[in-house]
């Protein structure tokens, strides 16, 4: 028996590895792939091999586990999600008017008005996501120990943070697309919303998915181990000398 | 103390880990069906590293892990973790609960993971809950039960799919004298009637003294008898890899079991 699946590697077999046991596979007490068979024999039994050793999970039952784990029943574990949700929704809006606004329109000064609108949202969400790095390294640990495959976990334990911080970013530029006509009429017509009128349904719907993408992008960076060291470096930097953690 | 299994179900040999053998040197276990078998060592002795090599997580540097007569560790990684997923049986030291779901959903776990049917995970998981004692509890949240029952469902997860082997870290920890008792007189039952090897990785004498047959591992290597900690040079923490941080315990202050 080799590490490899294919070819003639037979399987752990033995009399208490059988097909009684987890999963459907074909591996009984002769094994898998035994030499001495046919070609199409082979490859049938290379194909029980590779189905034995790769078991897949079915993928609704990744996304029903993801959703479920995703809402939170615990009272302070919801707040925090909906923190993340707000945050989102805050940060939404000037990245979907840099989005839709013509380029012609976005001077410098435009660009850092807008940058100081989103910074409240910016610092919301790194603060509200960062918080949220326990629960999702928590999460991923778990599914790890319940046999789920590192990047399988990984992506389970990322779904709280994706559908709070794109429920909030999509509520946000939802309340743009909605209000901007209204809020268009009380700006001078050199501002860069004016030229959103002119943006074409498509435009609007892709830049509000765009702008849901881009908060839920930086809400998994601020809730990432990256991000972790950023943090600890600014507790480094900013904390008085007796208070500071240890490198 | 009874003597090890002539046909053992698990069987390592001369294990070493790294390469340098600063944590594990030369190490052998063979554990027959059905048999409860305690690794008792300190911290830094080599159980996380030892219970890490046996189950696959890690390849070691040398040696041989024989389970049921084949050769575990020629797999490679991939196919290591799904013969853990069918046919051993993991209770790590710190367990995650997920809040959302319910004891049943948690014990159903691996088998979800190892693409069984919903209904069939589902009847298996409360079978096994039943046998720990705990079915009133099954559609329950992990909020919701004590230390115990939870130290249970772990159990009961470890054992759902059947295993040929189960690894547990500290599994009695946090428990009552009359918990533990129970705790371990139930797997004890469970595993002989099922024919699983249990090895139980602790530092506590006491949650040994409840296993059949106990090893002891100091500085890297495994002895039958108790060795006196003085003559056996200590492996650094430095040693341990990072991979094995997350199951290390810390240092403790007493041999008996912590949280009691």
């Amino acid at each position: 028996m080799s590490g490899d699946s294919s070819g003639s590697r037979s399987a752990p077999g033995g009399s208490r590895i059988s097909t009684s046991g987890v999963g459907t596979a074909g591996v009984g007490t002769s094994g898998v792939g035994t030499s001495g068979v046919g070609s199409s024999e082979a490859a049938g039994s290379a194909a029980s091999a590779e189905a034995y050793f790769q078991p897949r999970e079915p993928a609704w039952f990744r996304a029903r586990l993801t959703l479920r784990l995703a809402v939170p029943l615990d009272r302070d574990a919801r707040a925090a999600a909906w923190r993340v949700a707000w945050s989102a929704a805050l940060v939404a809006p000037p990245i979907l008017v840099v989005l839709i606004a013509p380029a012609a329109r976005l001077s410098a000064s435009t660009l850092i008005g807008l940058f100081c609108c989103a910074l409240p949202g910016i610092a919301a969400l790194a603060w509200s996501a960062s918080a949220q790095r326990e629960v999702r390294r928590r999460t991923a640990r778990g599914l790890r120990q319940a046999g789920a495959e590192h990047r399988t976990a990984w992506l389970i334990a990322t779904g709280r943070l994706v559908l709070f911080a794109g429920a909030g970013a999509l509520g946000g530029a939802v309340c743009v697309v909605l209000l901007h006509a209204p809020i268009g009429d009380l700006l001078s017509p050199r501002a860069p919303l004016h030229g959103m009128f002119g943006a074409g349904t498509l435009t609007w719907l892709v830049a509000t998915l765009q702008s849901a993408a881009l908060a839920v992008a930086g809400a998994l960076t601020a809730s990432s181990p990256v991000w972790q060291r950023i943090d600890l470096a600014w507790l480094r930097i900013s904390a008085p000398p007796a208070t500071r953690p240890p490198r | 103390m009874s003597l090890p299994s002539d046909n053992p179900v698990l069987d390592a040999r001369g294990l070493v880990f790294p390469a340098d053998g600063s944590v594990l040197n030369q190490v052998g276990l063979a554990v027959g069906e059905g048999e409860t078998v305690a690794v008792l060592g300190a911290p830094g002795a080599g159980k996380s590293a030892l219970k890490a090599c046996l189950c696959g997580e890690t390849a070691p540097a040398a040696g041989t892990v024989w389970t049921n007569g084949k050769p575990f560790h020629l797999l490679a990684a991939e196919h290591r973790r799904a013969f853990r997923l069918r046919h051993f049986g993991l209770v790590h030291q710190d367990p995650v609960f997920f809040p959302e779901l319910t004891l049943t959903q948690f014990a159903g776990l691996p088998l979800r993971f190892a693409a069984m049917g919903q209904r069939e995970a589902t009847q298996r998981a409360l079978t096994w809950l039943e046998r720990f004692e705990i079915a009133d509890a099954a559609e329950r949240r992990p909020s919701e039960v004590p230390t115990e029952v939870l130290r249970r469902a772990a159990l009961a997860r470890a054992m759902v799919n059947d295993p040929l082997v189960l690894f547990a870290d500290e599994p009695l920890v946090g428990l009552s004298d009359e918990s533990a008792g129970t705790t371990s007189r139930i797997l004890r039952s469970v595993a002989r009637s099922h024919g699983t090897a249990v090895i139980v990785f602790t530092g506590d004498a006491d949650t040994a003294a409840h296993c059949e047959r106990t090893v002891h591992l100091v500085g890297g290597r495994t002895h039958a008898e108790p060795v006196p900690i003085a003559v056996v040079p200590a492996v650094k923490p430095a040693d341990v890899p990072q991979c094995m941080s997350e199951a290390a315990a810390p240092p403790p202050t007493s041999p008996a079991r912590a949280g009691r």
